[in-house]
């Protein structure tokens, strides 16, 4: 009786935790959401004593990525963790470099999305071009710029 | 969110059904729970365990004969240092690193419990022996040559996981250079990347040696970093965040270092990384932190290097690169520009009116279409542009405009920005500046000749670290200084006199240069005694606390101009009412005039209005001279005004680093 009343109990809590996930979905999926994340107080005493124990969140963590199930999932093929986990934290430079034509952080994207060297610079350019269908809004989260990606990538 | 919520559940319920075996089942609940106790416990133990005992027993034998504990590769493993007394101890304290509770101090107790651990039946998912301690197996699996099938089997999933997603290839020592606003960050960091088979290293993992600070106040902060009060924790995360962090956050360039070490030297590195998961040690922001706890991870790819036994009692993170750098391993350093640095190089191909249009745009107060119009060429287009989108992102960070302002505004400008196709991809290549290793060494003792009113008299200096404003700038900030325990002896033979110029315990200055896109303030704070003269002209000791705050901005020769308000509050016996305080003025010039030659002019004014009133002038002009690397050469010509008393002296000096 004991095991099922805790069993019951354990179900409670996950899917009040499932519950609370949701209801955040796609909050911090977007842009400006991950840039300047974990700012520190920006005071000048903080910042010159902060660089004593070099101490930033995420001290723990063994992450090899900290996860994206709380944002909306992009429908298509790319169904990479990875993938979006970098996309999420680095959207707002993505979304940079895509209209600049170049950069690491692109690079490192295109690459992620499998597009062979030789046609990267290609790849890249038609993204450019593409810059208002991918980023379509102010309001576009991870998912859709994904989708938008692979669907721009398509023509 | 789900998948790890059940996860945490299913171990948290294991855990307790084995604890609640082990040492209340069977004794209070062992009627209650038979059936739970049975699942816990019908891990493959019986039939092997017989055997598995023997080869157990004629391994720990084995490794008795061959001393294996004493073995250089085992201390690494467990960061053992030796103790006065001849015996070990290790630097880790968490008991969850250590199978025998006599492991902190004893190698040999602590690898026959190592070699029990691993025969032990597989329990809980990664809690085993052979999960936890993987470079432990590998070692003494070689030098024992255990059959593995002897050993249990336990999943070790989340490990393997972990291990496949890493994939390492290869090794980087990272450096991120100091804060140009924070000088106390000149001490920098250091952490490794680990990359795999990706050509980007953005999604390499880094691993980092950080304390779990959680505290607000900067001084507690500071108490706790140098006193050991933190626990310090290893983490592993992917490298973007750590690039985000360092370059685009808080604008410090970064300097990559790859290791030479072998595949399987880098494999050794990362099993030893896992090992260190969860585990803590105390943190200590001078000498066992985050910088000297990465050479445990390079020692444990290749034990034959002797890096951690080589630090002092001091260990900055430019100390370990040195160190590294003469043990051979590292290749040639790869500049990271940080963001304020790319955007310096953006602003630096435009003209003036154009850098204002950029930041206008970034301000919202002119459409980003606007760009199209007057006589811009191309490549300016696109640079405006490119700097407003930058300079937007800045504001951002220190929250000018809100969320929703700045993803608008940031899209116009992006969505115009991609008309122009990606022009030269050169442009924005940085000229990397010289870097850490052709600066000079962070300790300096000088000796010199001075006079003072006429009265010469010999100088010996020390300053053990770090850097003066007068110091050689290669391979450091421009324009910050952090010294501490700077100290100055002089010696008059005329009336054979030994005094105490100067003992400062802190020195920081840091002028951080105003432009267009940034505003940052300047400061400083010094503490300490020096021998100043007094209001009857005669000389005193006197302690002194001075900070002052200010702005400072390029000049035309690309040299740094200040200006201080400042307050000064001194003791010393000689005082009336044995304090004075009040406030000042300092300005001052610094210019690199050549690669080897700096000058700096400096006048300050204080008037102390509270105890000892009187009013202070002096007016500097010191210069040094590069020789070498690690050898320089000053001279400072001073005037102080006190009372009407007038105080002329110049002091030549050479230095040596080391």
């Amino acid at each position: 009786m004991k095991k099922v009343l805790a069993g019951f109990a354990l179900t409670l809590l996950a899917s009040n935790a499932a519950l609370a996930a949701q209801a955040h979905t796609n909050t911090g999926c977007g842009l400006g959401t991950m840039l300047f994340q974990n700012k520190a107080d920006n005071s000048i005493v903080l910042q010159v004593l902060q660089s004593t124990t070099n101490g930033s969140t995420g001290t723990q963590t063994f992450g090899i990525s900290s996860g994206t199930s709380d944002c909306q999932q992009p429908s298509d093929i790319v169904q990479n963790e990875k993938l979006n986990h970098f996309v999420r934290s680095n959207m707002d430079n993505l979304a940079k470099e895509i209209a600049m034509g170049k950069g690491e952080t692109l690079d490192t994207f295109v690459e992620m999305l499998g597009v062979a060297p030789a046609q990267s610079d290609a790849y890249k350019a038609n993204l450019q071009a593409n810059f208002g269908k991918i980023f379509t809004s102010d309001k576009v989260v991870l998912a859709e710029v994904i989708d938008n990606v692979v669907a721009v990538s398509k023509n | 969110m789900k998948g790890r919520e059940s996860t945490t559940c299913y171990e948290y319920w294991t855990y307790f059904m084995t604890i609640g075996c082990s040492f209340l089942g069977r004794i209070l609940y062992g009627a209650l729970f038979p059936a739970l106790c049975l699942l816990a416990l019908s891990a493959p133990v019986p039939a092997a365990a017989a055997d598995a005992g023997s080869s157990l027993k004629k391994l720990q034998e084995k490794a008795d004969a061959l001393d294996l504990s004493a073995r250089r590769n085992w201390q690494i493993l467990l960061h053992y240092k030796k103790t006065i007394t001849g015996g070990y101890k290790s630097r880790i304290s968490d008991p969850n690193f250590f199978l025998s509770p006599a492991g902190p101090t004893d190698p040999r107790e602590e690898l026959q419990a190592t070699l029990a651990g691993f025969f032990q039946p597989p329990g809980i998912e990664g809690e085993h022996p052979i999960c936890r301690f993987p470079a432990r197996l590998r070692w003494l699996t070689e030098e024992l040559q255990i059959d593995p099938s002897t050993l249990p089997l336990p999943s070790c999933q989340q490990q393997r996981k972990l291990i496949e997603t890493v994939d390492a290839r290869s090794a980087v020592l990272v450096f991120p250079v100091g804060h140009i606003n924070s000088p106390a960050s000149m001490f920098g960091h250091t952490l490794l990347r680990i990359d795999g088979s990706s050509k980007s290293s953005l999604i390499s993992y880094a691993v980092n040696y950080a304390a779990d600070a959680t505290d607000v106040n900067g001084f507690i902060y500071a108490y706790k970093g140098i006193f050991g009060k933190y626990k310090g924790y290893y983490s592993l995360m992917p490298y973007y965040l750590k690039v985000k962090e360092y370059s685009d956050l808080e604008h410090r360039d970064m300097w990559e270092y790859r290791l030479k070490l072998s595949q399987e030297e880098v494999d050794r590195m990362l099993l030893h990384t896992l090992e260190l998961e969860r585990i803590s040690s105390e943190y200590y922001f001078l000498d066992e932190n985050c910088s000297f706890n990465l050479l445990f991870l390079i020692e444990a790819a290749r034990p034959t290097l002797q890096l951690t036994d080589r630090t002092g009692t001091l260990v900055l993170p430019t100390n370990t690169i040195d160190i590294a750098r003469e043990s051979g391993i590292l290749e040639e350093a790869v500049y990271r520009p940080s963001q304020g640095a790319r955007m310096t190089q953006m602003a630096s191909l435009l003209s003036a009116d154009e850098q204002q249009a950029a930041l206008e745009l970034a301000r919202g107060r002119r459409a980003p279409e606007s760009v199209r119009e007057g006589d811009h060429t191309e490549a300016a287009r696109r640079g405006m542009l490119d700097l407003a989108a930058e300079t937007l992102q800045l504001r951002y960070a220190g929250k000018e405009l809100d969320h929703d302002a700045y993803s608008k505004l940031y899209l116009k400008i992006l969505s115009e920005r991609s008309a122009y196709g990606k022009g030269n991809e050169e442009s924005y290549a940085i000229q990397p500046p010289p870097p850490h290793d052709v600066g000079h060494r962070a300790t300096r003792i000088g000796a010199g000749v001075g006079v003072r009113r006429g009265e010469w008299y010999g100088e010996a200096e020390l300053q053990p670290g770090f850097h003066s404003l007068l110091d050689p700038d290669q391979g450091y900030l421009r324009g910050a200084q952090i010294r501490y325990l700077d100290t100055a002896l002089a010696y008059s033979p005329g009336p054979g006199r030994l005094w105490l110029k100067t003992l400062h315990l802190l020195d920081i200055v840091s002028t951080a240069p105003r432009d267009r896109f940034f505003k940052p303030y300047s400061w400083k704070i010094a503490t300490g005694w020096d021998t100043e003269p007094m209001r009857g002209g005669r000389d005193s000791l006197i302690f002194r606390l001075n900070t002052g705050g200010g702005f400072s901005a390029r000049t035309p020769g690309d040299g740094i101009v200040y200006a201080f308000a400042e307050l000064d509050l001194n003791a010393g016996k000689r005082f009336r009412g044995k304090v004075a305080a009040g406030p000042g003025v300092t300005l001052g010039v610094l210019e690199q005039v050549n690669d080897r030659w700096k000058v700096q002019l400096q006048g300050g004014g204080f008037a102390y209005l509270l105890g000892d009133e009187r009013v202070a002038l002096k007016g500097t002009l010191a210069q040094s001279f590069r020789l070498f690397r690690n050898s320089s050469l000053s001279f400072d010509c001073a005037f102080t005004r006190v009372g009407g008393h007038g105080v002329p002296e110049a002091v030549l000096l050479a230095h040596r680093y080391f």
